[in-house]
């Protein structure tokens, strides 16, 4: 309902946290690495990518997944921008 | 030649017994003939959930042991035509079957039922592994939360690992409400997650919760939404192309809403 609308901000429900914490947990728990180590991954894509790229606010996401056996690792980068080329 | 189900999970109590009580319930219902087993040594529940509990004299460990023919051991459902049970042993361990031995037992009853639906214990230790032995297909049974949906994730992987490819999904406990609030993991979040194919979508329905007291299966209910949904699941095993429920909330309309504003729900 339109009420419903009004009372809540779209961002501001629980499932969208349930699920950013599952595909966290999922990565390390397919990958067996530590959340420690996928922040260090992300943070590392993000070093290397920055100078090319403006990044968004959301970060960079980490996603596994696993298709008849074949393990990918497949990360989304929200891009606000090219930078220009120096 | 008969096929066998595995219905698993990894976490308890999402509802794996239910599940298989009622789509063996409704495969009878469809006229074939199956054979439920209940892989929980030490704590068995099929019985109950099917109301048969007063009914067993052995079990499956008396079967491998050689104190009865399998044949002996099953129960027969006088509700439903063809449809039988294989009970657990409750003052055993789950080592006292061996994969071999349950791999043996499904090859037997293959030869003269339709379905074999075997109720997999939760985890993913030596029981999960008996259950899985002589799978030819595998159902998934979740809900949507945050730790069913990791341990069904985990499960998956293990099913995988052993070459088992017709592996399907139910989520169980569905509540459109929260969903449309924001506030439940969406069907098509749980199956982005897990990317496998979805075979069932059961709404959380109190007729679960009577039928189980009854020990009747929520199948025969005709009023009851999720024994819709578990009959739809049948159908599907079988076949059928059958679309999922229309789970939308109906609109309330503005009174209500509005009432609901004033009261600060």
């Amino acid at each position: 309902m339109i009420l419903n609308f009004l009372k809540r901000k779209p961002k501001d429900n629980s499932s969208n946290l349930a699920k950013a914490r599952l595909s966290n947990i999922l990565v390390s728990d397919r990958l067996k690495v530590t959340p420690e180590i996928a922040e260090q991954i992300k943070r590392k894509i993000h070093e290397s990518l920055n100078q090319y790229i403006e990044i968004g606010e959301e970060g960079i996401k980490l996603e596994l997944n696993n298709k008849s056996g074949i393990v990918t690792l497949s990360t989304t980068v929200p891009v606000k921008k090219l930078r220009k080329g120096k | 030649m008969g096929r066998i189900i595995t219905i698993t999970s990894g976490k308890g109590g999402v509802g794996k017994t239910t599940a298989t009580a009622n789509i063996g319930a409704g495969l009878a219902l469809m006229g074939k003939s199956v054979v439920l087993i209940d892989a929980d040594i030490g704590l068995r529940n099929l019985d109950v959930v099917l109301g048969l509990e007063n009914r067993i004299v052995f079990d499956i460990v008396d079967c491998v042991e050689g104190n009865c023919k399998l044949r002996s051991a099953l129960i027969r459902d006088k509700r439903y035509e063809g449809l039988f049970l294989l009970p657990a042993a409750q003052t055993r361990e789950k080592d006292a079957v061996t994969p071999e031995q349950m791999i043996q037992i499904c090859t037997e009853l293959k030869e003269s039922f339709d379905y074999v639906l075997i109720d997999c214990p939760a985890g993913i230790e030596q029981g999960f592994k008996n259950a899985l032995a002589g799978a030819d297909a595998v159902l998934i049974v979740t809900t949507p939360e945050v730790s069913a949906v990791r341990d069904a994730d985990r499960v998956i992987g293990l099913v995988e690992s052993r070459g088992i490819e017709d592996v399907g999904l139910i989520i169980n406990r569905v509540r459109p409400e929260l969903i449309e609030q924001g506030d439940m993991l969406s069907v098509e979040d749980v199956c982005d997650i897990l990317a496998i194919k979805l075979v069932g979508v059961i709404p959380n329905d109190d007729y679960i919760v009577i039928s189980t007291n009854r020990g009747e299966p929520v199948v025969s209910i005709k009023e009851s939404i999720a024994g819709q949904a578990l009959g739809n699941i049948t159908k599907r095993i079988l076949g059928e192309e059958i679309p999922f429920l229309n789970l939308k909330v109906k609109p309330k309309g503005f009174f209500a809403s509005l009432r609901e504003l004033f009261s600060g729900k």
